[in-house]
């Protein structure tokens, strides 16, 4: 019951916390200045069915001429990947650097920083003729191929950057997709151009990966065979692996169960005592530490160690003190005074004093039980 | 209900499909199966009603003997019954293997037998019996637990029973009935004898030599028919650890001996274990009426924490005894004897009986007298010699009224306890 209890809440749990927003930068989904929510969710309005992906093989695009396939983060692609995406039939729109894009179209193609932050359209393209001007972050392309149409110049470099395919969609680059972001897209004309972008046709595609990401872009054909929707993670195991653990984490709760029905209820035993008899006397002996009782610990051991060595001497505890005294100082030889003050001499002052006093003792002691 | 391994290895083998036709609903649909099944089995198994179980031990087995419990179970119903049974027991009632499997067609019965060793004395009660039966799948089953009740009295392990025969040749020395030297001391006139050599002459029956030709001695013997009277205190400081166990165990071994002892010297012995009132009470006329029923008395006897009632122990005392006794205490010599009214007490029975105090000492307090190894060491042996000194003060106020005191470590106190009986009955005093 108990494991049952503890799935769903942790499924009840799950269910809050995850909603359609994020935080990533560029992402469709995020409504703060770096996301682009704003102009993903005007296009929406326009009648383009926007969807994101954050990895290459999740595209699945089933109508590549009537599908913008814009590369939101292209920075972190590899080379085969990018071969996989210029492969793709329909429209092709980049957003910012992608080295590996850039390098398969033109050795020379790279991105710059230029001066440069507002720009006003110098060419036919349609979408930066709508836009007239724009702002940017700075950034801009050079070296673009011949046959490319370049917009938005300044000093050589580009901002925006075509590239025309004969048959197929256009390759189209623009350098700074921070313009399209929500904080800088009612900047001139960056909102014309964004939407013009990518709403060029019904439907569009954000990809916005990240270095994790290995998988080849997705598409096909009308009539083409279309592959199933595959679990994207186990892209390294058989595609049942995943489920498979699934039971076997199921199975857990059996196992859980079996083990956990007890054969019967525990017995309860009832415990004796376990209280030393020496308890008492280490507690006294702990008081009179605390209190430093020298003088009353010493007394104990004198009396205990005369009581001893009178018993030893043949001499009765009521007898007097002189009478110990003078069995002692016959069975050792030592000075009478010597003894006396041994025995019955002053209380020591402290542990030092203390600790001689029964070193003395001791000795006095084993001298008599040897005589 | 439970349900067994196999349901659980069941459930794992929906990886299988699961695998094969890459669904998670697959996965679900399998565990869902699984879940009917083993409920359908659980269903499907006979009642645990149609079972009939019983457990039975012996009354009562000596502490470090062992025993066994026999569980029996019975199929009552007319279907086959497969499953298992345990037989639970407290830990210390040292159950072996309690767990037993069976496989009873209708009517069937059969035995199992759990060894028992239990590791401390008392009442050691047995727990309910479980049964489980399985359902045609084995994957689940019936479960319940039948409370049955059985009580396993663990007697003292009279350990002290191997001073006896010492003991008992030394009562048969008093007696007079075996060969030695010394003629058999005592009071109580026993008989006329030849004289040997070696008989005190000052026993010569003048009279009787007059009327015969030989020279006749009496004889004297122990008197018999005395009363004793055992107190075994099991106030609070009966419950402290001496060695490893009670002060209680030492005190109610030396309380066997001495009853085994006096009980075969042909005296009446009286047990009462006493903290604020009474707990266990046996006597017996005669040994061996009176071993057992005094070991079954306290058997379950344990210390309580309170302070023992002297004065009511008096009153006790007053009620049984109506002649003079050996009145023995078996308690603690401690500093709180002497404001807790117990030297009254002691002097108030020793006014009309012998009493013997019989305390249990720590033998750790010789080690912690002898430590001189730090301050603390040296504090500790003062506290321990100071102990001492105050109970050597208790003592010698009991001895003064006329009382023994033995003061012996747990293992010694029996043998210590009944050479002092033997030492009075031999001087007349009991």
């Amino acid at each position: 019951m108990l494991v049952v209890g503890f799935f769903v809440v942790a499924l009840v749990a799950v269910g809050l916390t995850r909603s359609d927003r994020d935080y990533t930068d560029l992402s469709i989904h995020n409504p703060d200045a770096n996301g682009v929510m704003a102009l993903a969710e005007v296009a929406r309005e326009r009648g383009v069915a926007l969807r994101q992906i954050s990895e290459l093989q999740a595209a699945n695009i089933g109508d590549p001429m009537g599908t913008t396939l814009v590369i939101a983060s292209g920075a972190d692609l590899f080379d085969l990947q990018a071969q996989s995406i210029l492969a793709y039939p329909g429209p092709i729109v980049v957003l910012g650097d992608s080295a590996a894009l850039q390098a398969e179209l033109s050795d020379s193609f790279a991105t710059v920083m230029s001066g440069a932050t507002t720009l006003t359209a110098a060419c036919t393209s349609r979408a930066a003729a709508a836009a007239g001007s724009v702002s940017t972050d700075g950034r801009a392309y050079v070296g673009a191929p011949e046959d490319a149409s370049t917009c938005f110049e300044s000093e050589g470099s580009a901002a925006y950057v075509a590239v025309h395919r004969e048959g197929q969609g256009d390759v189209t680059f623009f350098a700074s997709p921070e313009s399209l972001t929500n904080g800088s897209v009612l900047d001139e004309g960056n909102a014309a151009l964004g939407l013009h972008l990518i709403g060029g046709h019904d439907k569009a595609v954000w990809y916005l990966g990240s270095f994790t990401d290995g998988s080849f872009l997705t598409w096909s054909r009308a009539g083409d065979y279309s592959p199933p929707d595959v679990d994207p993670s186990a892209d390294f195991l058989p595609p049942g692996t995943g489920n498979a653990f699934y039971a076997l984490a199921l199975a857990l709760v059996f196992v859980a169960v079996w083990r956990a029905r007890r054969f019967g209820a525990l017995v309860r035993e009832p415990l004796p005592v376990v209280i030393r008899a020496s308890e008492a006397t280490r507690g006294r002996a702990r008081l009179y530490r605390a209190a430093g009782a020298t003088g009353r610990a010493a007394a104990s051991l004198r009396a205990a160690a005369a009581v001893r060595m009178g018993r030893r001497l043949g001499v009765g505890r009521s007898s007097d003190s002189e009478v110990l005294v003078n069995a002692i100082v016959r069975a050792t030889g030592r000075h009478r005074d010597v003894v006396a003050s041994l025995l019955y001499g002053p209380a020591p002052q402290n542990e030092s004093q203390m600790m001689t006093l029964i070193d003395q003792i001791d000795a006095l002691e084993s001298e008599v039980h040897r005589s | 209900m439970y349900i067994t391994g196999w349901t659980a290895l069941l459930a794992a083998l929906g990886a299988v499909p699961a695998f094969l036709l890459a669904d998670r609903g697959v996965a679900w649909l399998w565990v869902l199966c699984v879940l009917a099944l083993a409920l359908l089995d659980a269903l499907l198994a006979p009642p645990t009603r149609s079972l009939g179980v019983r457990r039975e031990v012996p009354s009562s087995v000596r502490l470090t003997e062992s025993t066994a419990s026999t569980v029996t179970v019975a199929n009552l119903s007319g279907r086959r019954a497969r499953g298992a049974v345990r037989d639970a027991w407290a830990p210390s009632a040292g159950a072996g293997p309690n767990r037993h499997r069976f496989a009873l067609s209708s009517g069937e019965m059969t035995r199992f037998v759990t060894p028992l060793t239990p590791r401390r004395r008392g009442l050691r009660e047995g727990s309910a019996v479980t049964l489980r039966i399985e359902g045609p799948l084995r994957l689940a089953g019936r479960q319940k637990s039948l409370p049955v009740d059985t009580v396993l009295r663990v007697l003292p392990e009279f350990a002290s029973r191997k001073h006896l025969p010492a003991r008992l040749a030394r009562l048969r020395e008093l007696d007079g009935l075996s060969p030695v030297m010394m003629r058999g001391a005592g009071t109580e006139f026993d008989s006329l004898r030849e004289y040997v050599i070696g008989d005190d002459v000052r026993t010569i029956d003048w009279r009787a030599t007059g009327r015969r030709a030989d020279v006749v001695v009496r004889t004297y013997r122990p008197e018999r028919d005395r009363r004793v009277f055992i107190v075994l205190d099991t106030g609070r400081l009966s419950a402290s650890r001496v060695g490893g166990a009670p002060r209680i165990e030492a005190s109610m071994e030396a309380c066997l001996l001495l009853s085994a002892l006096a009980s075969r010297a042909g005296d009446r012995v009286q047990v009462t274990a006493f903290d604020r009132v009474e707990r266990a009470r046996a006597q017996g006329p005669s040994d061996a009426a009176l071993m057992p029923v005094l070991a079954s008395a306290l058997a379950p006897v344990e210390p309580v924490l309170a302070e023992t009632d002297w004065s009511a122990l008096v009153r006790l005392a007053s009620e049984r005894l109506s002649q003079r006794a050996l009145v023995v205490l078996l308690t603690t010599l401690d500093e709180s004897l002497m404001d807790s009214g117990a030297l009254q007490a002691i002097a108030t029975l020793q006014r009309h009986h012998q009493v013997v105090v019989a305390s249990v000492s720590d033998p750790e307090e010789d080690a912690m007298i002898a430590g001189r190894g730090s301050v603390e060491e040296v504090y500790t042996a003062a506290a321990a010699a100071r102990a001492g000194l105050e109970r050597d003060a208790v003592a010698a106020r009991i001895r003064q009224g006329g009382a023994e005191v033995v003061e012996a470590l747990p293992d010694d106190l029996a043998p210590r306890l009944a050479d002092i009986y033997l030492a009075l009955k031999a001087s007349g005093r009991l």
